[in-house]
């Protein structure tokens, strides 16, 4: 199957772009959660209360959503491209959900590449 | 292996018969697991976003004291109106108001108005309820300190200068009621009173208003991605069967041609 070096742009960009967020939301989410619990809060009622937490920060969680649902598209794509095997590919797409894990998944897929000595579209 | 441009397009039989070998049922079998997950995970995600709604609006129907919700002088808000409220005070049968022309279940009668006096001397209009005339039994309010809860309505705007006799009224407003610069503008529809006392006016339920609460995107967003997701599934499950199938295709074309189709029964 053609357009690897195509396939292989498409995840790396919203490999980045899924990593940025997720990254944002989660040091975000770290930061709530320290304040919550200085101020004498349990850590369970952080995750059922929404009064204390900004709305921008539920859009970028939203976001996120909808970025990862690409990612999943365009990592599923490549996959098949690259014939990965099922556990690979389902590794690769649960990067995504991991903080900073889709900057080590994007990094591991152009390893790949380079050592396939398949022409990985940006150096 | 050569990088020829595919050109193979497996025929829906095809597909059909690679759809139906062990590899794929089981295939398919996975793929309707995770469709079945998601779809609970989202079902869960719309229940979350239910409940968040329910515990918001809760909130919000748990009375607050009336104090700082209405100072005297200022128009009841759109915040306010419709909130649920307590007030402790001691009534002033003295200054009640019958409002004319009120029905309850079909029967014309009034509505009985008293004013309830806060510890800062400020007045708040309590709409005690319903009685079929002014000489039915519960029109006196209980003397001495009482805690009430209700809910807060705006002045009724309708009925200007409809003429009436003293202590009654055609609609509940400043003007209407005359009860001097320390009352406080809107009314308590009365729900509840501590102590109670019998016979007493009838209520008139009113429900709590909340429309403003903060909707939870967030779980709905969620509720709505897992169920995207649970498509994503199958479009995941197709492209592969595709994939293969064209797969299987390259192959035999590039193999010479055999005697006899290899049957796959």
């Amino acid at each position: 199957m053609n357009g690897i070096p195509g396939a292989a742009l498409r995840y790396r960009i919203m490999a980045w772009i899924t990593g940025v967020v997720l990254a944002t939301a989660f040091t975000w989410m770290v930061l709530l959660i320290v304040m919550w619990m200085v101020d004498g809060n349990a850590l369970t009622d952080f995750f059922s209360s929404n009064e204390q937490k900004p709305t921008a920060y539920g859009v970028l969680w939203i976001v996120h959503g909808w970025a990862y649902f690409l990612y999943l598209i365009a990592g599923v794509d490549l996959a098949f491209r690259l014939r990965y095997s099922i556990v690979r590919t389902v590794l690769i797409l649960l990067a995504g959900t991991v903080p900073f894990m889709s900057f080590v998944a994007e990094r591991y897929v152009h390893k790949d590449l380079a050592r396939r000595a398949l022409p990985s579209s940006v150096s | 292996m050569t990088h020829q441009v595919s050109m193979a397009r497996p025929a829906p039989s095809d597909l059909g018969r690679l759809a139906l070998t062990p590899r794929f049922l089981l295939r398919a079998g996975l793929a309707l697991l995770l469709i079945l997950a998601f779809a609970f995970l989202g079902y869960w995600q719309w229940e979350r976003t239910q409940d968040v709604l329910a515990a918001e609006r809760a909130a919000l129907a748990e009375p607050v004291a009336i104090d700082g919700l209405n100072p005297i002088g200022q128009a009841i808000t759109s915040e306010t109106v419709g909130r649920a409220v307590s007030a402790v005070g001691s009534y002033q049968s003295q200054d009640q108001r019958l409002v004319v022309h009120r029905g309850l279940n079909g029967s014309t009668g009034i509505w009985v108005v008293t004013p309830l006096e806060l510890a800062d001397g400020s007045l708040v209009a309590v709409m005690r309820g319903w009685l079929p005339n002014g000489d039915a039994p519960g029109l006196q309010p209980p003397a001495g300190q009482v805690s009430i809860s209700g809910v807060l309505q705006a002045d009724e705007s309708f009925y200007k200068g409809a003429p009436t006799t003293p202590g009654e009224i055609a609609a509940i407003s400043q003007q209407s009621l005359n009860w001097g610069p320390q009352a406080r503008s809107g009314f308590i529809v009365l729900a509840s009173q501590d102590p109670a006392t019998q016979p007493a006016p009838t209520p008139v339920p009113i429900a709590p208003q909340a429309t403003d609460v903060a909707f939870p995107f967030q779980n709905f967003f969620y509720a709505f991605q897992w169920w995207v997701f649970a498509l994503f599934v199958v479009a995941v499950y197709l492209r592969w069967l595709w994939l293969d199938a064209q797969l299987l295709k390259e192959e035999s074309m590039s193999r010479p041609p055999a005697p006899a189709e290899p049957s796959l029964d």
